[in-house]
């Protein structure tokens, strides 16, 4: 249902995608220019279009560091600006998707309506994720140096590792599934972000396996479209000009479909609602 | 074919339990080796409740100097971890290997008493004091000073009986105790100084306090040690386990005989599991937990690289048997370290298969048996002729078993080799003039392992690469073969390099050498080679002028070739001298000069910046494209993923 709803609304993830494209482009010119610059006439180009050599990246930001520092500081302003968007361009997505409204009639007006609601949401879920990761993580990496000198059976360390890590991920799969139906219900039924909340925490709860089932078989396509990246780009490599123009192409087009199984998800979501 | 024999530690129905035969070995080495100056009778017995050891002691001692000797200088290392107040500890208390020891318990301290100290028929006990030969902190007693009632004439043999007590630390520096009754006895015991002559010619005691960053120096010798212990325990140490006896009250006794050796190591813990396999003739015993099993094939085919590589390019390792220790991880403390025959490693559960941390570090410490062992360099004032040439051939066996470019790392395309890591280990220092290597250990400042290992590692990579790699095994085997068991210094070395550069190569060459090598070893000069754009002047149709600036941009000098090569393909290489700092190399040819590289083979390998040793007019673009793409890719992934929730 939420893919072919998706399929159906390709526009929109097409006109995400382009948003974070033009936001991010930036980054990947920059750290052009950065090569460019340090490295941009030696031999050494050559062989790193043929393959990874790392000394040669090694050279570069040893010697060239303090020109990819302030590209790390932008990152973090554009991380923010990121988030902004976000919220602002999905609230427009949902609001275009729960009521079935074209994108030139419901985007602009869900996302400016909704944009504030649905930041304050996403920083309430924000600090959700930091207390949950902390909650998770602080005892076992504040406790690691005692397990390791006390545990004989070291093998546990690494087990409660691995079980931990999936009891962290089953929460923010919760966290997700809690925020999105806040959203869906809140454009809804035009209740206030607080008893939109409570709401979706119950619906959330009650619907807890259809959710965790959703999300997992799209987690399971974005892990099988990354294995294929991966896959093509081990197997193949990225070599010749032709053949890393059309990764690249692939990479990019790798991002879209992500942005597709998002739109996807906030269908399959809205469409359990109904 | 590994053959791996599994032992059961604890046998729950006979009291007879004991350690397959296959487990002895005959620990002669054929004729003496060494001169076996120094040698030690041990009989311990350990007490697991108070972490220590009663050991009753006789060293009988040969005066190979030409003078009367008439007193003893001891190492007393456990000493160093008795309190806050050692020079070791005294400096960073809250810092020693990572470790806060500003607030240990009482307990958890070590030290090492000499309670009787007599000359053998001579009824008085010694007179014995500490002394400070490297500081004035009289609170440090990690040398004994033992003035002996009865002169030991040159030529004659001192026979010396103790009886001491040695209480481990909780794991400071490597030696101590752990949870489960882990015990690992190193640098343990009354240990003799190194009589010799000091660079003035004059004999006297070399025995050093133990500072930080400070290894060992011992004399040769033979070892027969015993150690009894509750039944439970799998004991291992240096040399050879000849007999395991059980006594009626319940205890066992594990002899072990070391020959032609400058130390004993030994460790007990009830939950090893022991495997032994042999390589070339040489008896391989691996203790390690049994959540390790998965790693014993890596680890012992470790071992077994390390022994083919060095017996082909440097010498026979001359032992009957290699030791490997794998503590488990709550005694890791005790990992990562060499001693004669006897070598640690570091692992834990499920480490990952693509990186080869693993066995680099079980090659690195076997390559010490070469080096600390055999030649046994003095560590303390030239640790560079120790560290550096061992972290040189654990990257050369590394790249010769594990891969060439990835013999460390080898994930998705990303590849990282030894050699690569030690040189980017050194170029990356923040100060790479903080000290030069071949530096007294104690006096070297600033980043210690970037200096010692690294650089001198990176230094070793050049000579073999401007000799070539037979000729420089040739060499290095020579060294070693003529020094074995000798302590050689930087002299012997730099003799033996420069009798076989002139031989071989011709005084050109042993001078070029010699120049490279006192620039890299005794000073701190860098080398950054670099060229500058070329230059084209077409103004006349019938050819083509092209120039182009190489310029040395560190104060190295250093003669380097350049490869010229032009549109039409063709080559030319030259050589520079590499004096005044730069040379301009121009040509007036049809073609026009292309690219140009300078150290195409990258023979001065601590050139600090390979990127700026070439230009070309014609870059390819699209090795930028790629990795400012796959920036982009990354960068939207992070970023998408990081805000799931917004
Ligand atoms: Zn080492």
């Amino acid at each position: 249902m939420g893919i072919v709803m998706s399929l159906r609304n390709w526009r929109l993830s097409i006109l995400l995608y382009i948003f974070q494209l033009t936001l991010l482009l930036s980054i990947g010119l920059q750290v052009y220019h950065v090569i460019d610059s340090s490295i941009g006439t030696s031999l050494e180009t050559i062989i790193i279009s043929k393959g990874f050599d790392y000394t040669i990246f090694h050279d570069l930001i040893n010697v060239h560091g303090s020109s990819i520092s302030p590209l790390i500081g932008q990152l973090r302003w554009l991380f923010v600006l990121y988030l902004l968007l976000s919220a602002f361009v999905n609230a427009g997505v949902i609001f275009v998707l729960e009521k079935r409204t074209t994108i030139k009639e419901g985007f602009w007006r869900g996302s400016t309506s909704y944009f504030f609601r649905f930041l304050i949401i996403g920083l309430l879920f924000f600090f959700g994720l930091i207390i949950w990761s902390l909650i998770i993580w602080i005892p076992y990496f504040t406790q690691l140096f005692y397990f390791v000198e006390h545990w004989v059976a070291e093998y546990l360390i690494i087990w409660l590792l691995i079980g931990l890590i999936i009891i962290y991920f089953l929460g923010c799969a919760f966290l997700f599934c809690w925020s999105l139906n806040t959203r869906i219900i809140l454009i809804r039924s035009g209740i206030g972000i607080f008893k939109s909340l409570v709401n979706a925490l119950r619906f959330s709860l009650k619907n807890i396996s259809t959710f965790l089932g959703v999300m997992l078989i799209y987690a399971i396509i974005i892990g099988g479209i990354y294995w294929l990246n991966f896959i093509l780009e081990w197997g193949i490599g990225m070599s010749t000009p032709f053949l890393i123009m059309s990764f690249l192409l692939f990479q990019q087009f790798v991002v879209l479909l992500k942005i597709a199984v998002r739109v996807a998800t906030y269908s399959s979501f809205i469409a359990i609602k109904h | 074919m590994v053959r791996v024999i599994f032992f059961t530690i604890i046998c729950f129905f006979s009291l007879a339990n004991s350690y397959s035969q296959d487990l002895l070995c005959d620990p002669s080495t054929g004729e003496a080796h060494s001169q076996r100056l120094c040698n030690y009778v041990m009989d311990l017995v350990l007490d697991t409740d108070k972490k220590l050891v009663h050991g009753v002691q006789k060293i009988e001692w040969i005066n190979n100097g030409d003078v009367e000797v008439n007193h003893l200088e001891l190492y007393m290392y456990l000493n160093a971890f008795k309190d806050v107040h050692s020079s070791y500890i005294s400096g960073s208390v809250n810092n020693v290997m990572g470790q806060d020891l500003s607030d240990r318990k009482l307990e958890m301290w070590g030290s090492i008493v000499i309670n009787s100290i007599k000359q053998k028929g001579v009824s008085n006990e010694l007179n014995k004091y500490y002394i400070q030969n490297l500081d004035n902190n009289e609170k440090d007693q990690t040398v004994l000073r033992v003035d002996l009632v009865d002169p030991v004439q040159p030529g004659d043999t001192l026979y010396l009986e103790t009886e001491f007590v040695s209480k481990l630390p909780k794991t400071i520096a490597r030696v101590g105790y752990a949870e489960n009754n882990f015990h690992f006895f190193v640098h343990w015991y009354p240990k003799l100084g190194v009589y010799e002559q000091n660079p003035d010619g004059i004999w006297g005691w070399n025995c050093h306090q133990f500072l930080q960053r400070m290894e060992f120096y011992g004399e040769f010798g033979n070892y027969d040690v015993t150690i009894t212990a509750d039944p439970k325990f799998v004991v291992g140490g240096s040399g050879c386990r000849t007999q395991i006896v059980d006594h009626p009250n319940g205890l066992r006794s594990h002899h072990f005989e070391a020959f032609d050796v400058i130390d004993f190591a030994w460790t007990a813990y009830p939950d090893f599991v022991v495997y032994e396999d042999s390589f070339l003739g040489i008896d391989i015993e691996l203790l390690s937990p049994d959540h390790h099993s998965a790693l014993v094939p890596r680890l012992i085919g470790a071992v077994k690289n390390s022994i083919e590589f060095l017996d082909e390019h440097i010498g026979v390792y001359p032992y009957p048997k290699i030791t490997v220790m794998d503590p488990p991880a709550l005694g890791m403390r005790s990992g990562f370290m060499e001693y004669p025959t006897f070598i640690t490693g570091g692992s834990f559960y499920g480490f990952p298969k693509g990186v080869k941390s693993l066995e680099s570090l079980i090659i690195h410490e076997f390559c010490h048996q070469y080096f600390m062992g055999i030649l046994a360099t003095n560590e303390k004032e030239a640790p560079w002729l120790d560290e550096g040439f061992v972290t040189f051939l654990e990257d050369e066996i590394m790249e010769s078993y594990y891969g060439k470019d990835n013999s460390l790392v080898n994930f998705m395309g990303y590849t990282v080799s030894n050699s690569a890591m030690s040189r980017n280990e050194y170029v990356s220092l923040k100060n790479k003039r903080s000290s030069h290597i071949t530096n007294k250990s104690w006096l070297i400042k600033g980043d210690y392992k970037g200096i010692v290992y690294a650089k001198t590692a990176t230094v070793l990579q050049s000579l073999k690469r401007i000799m070539g790699e037979e000729s420089f095994y040739d060499f290095l085997s020579q060294y070693f073969n003529t020094y074995k068991f000798t302590h050689p210094n930087k002299e012997d070395f730099m003799g033996t390099l420069n009798g076989y550069l002139r031989m071989n190569f011709g005084s050109g060459m042993s001078e070029k050498i010699n120049s490279l090598l006192e620039q890299a070893l005794d000073k701190t000069a860098i080398c950054d080679f670099s060229t500058s754009p070329i230059r084209y002047n077409d103004s006349n149709s019938d050819s083509v002028y092209s120039s182009v600036v190489i310029e040395q941009l560190g104060d190295f000098v250093a003669p380097v070739e350049i490869v010229f090569q032009f549109e039409d393909d063709s080559k030319l290489l030259k050589e520079w001298d590499g004096k005044g700092g730069s040379k301009e190399f121009t040509f007036i040819t049809n073609s026009r000069l292309r690219s140009v590289q300078v150290d195409p083979e990258r023979k001065i390998f601590f050139d600090i910046d390979f990127n700026n040793n070439s230009y070309t007019s014609t870059p390819a673009k699209s090795g930028l494209f790629k990795y400012a793409g796959r920036a982009l890719f990354w960068t939207q992934n992070i970023f998408q993923s990081l805000s799931f929730l917004m």
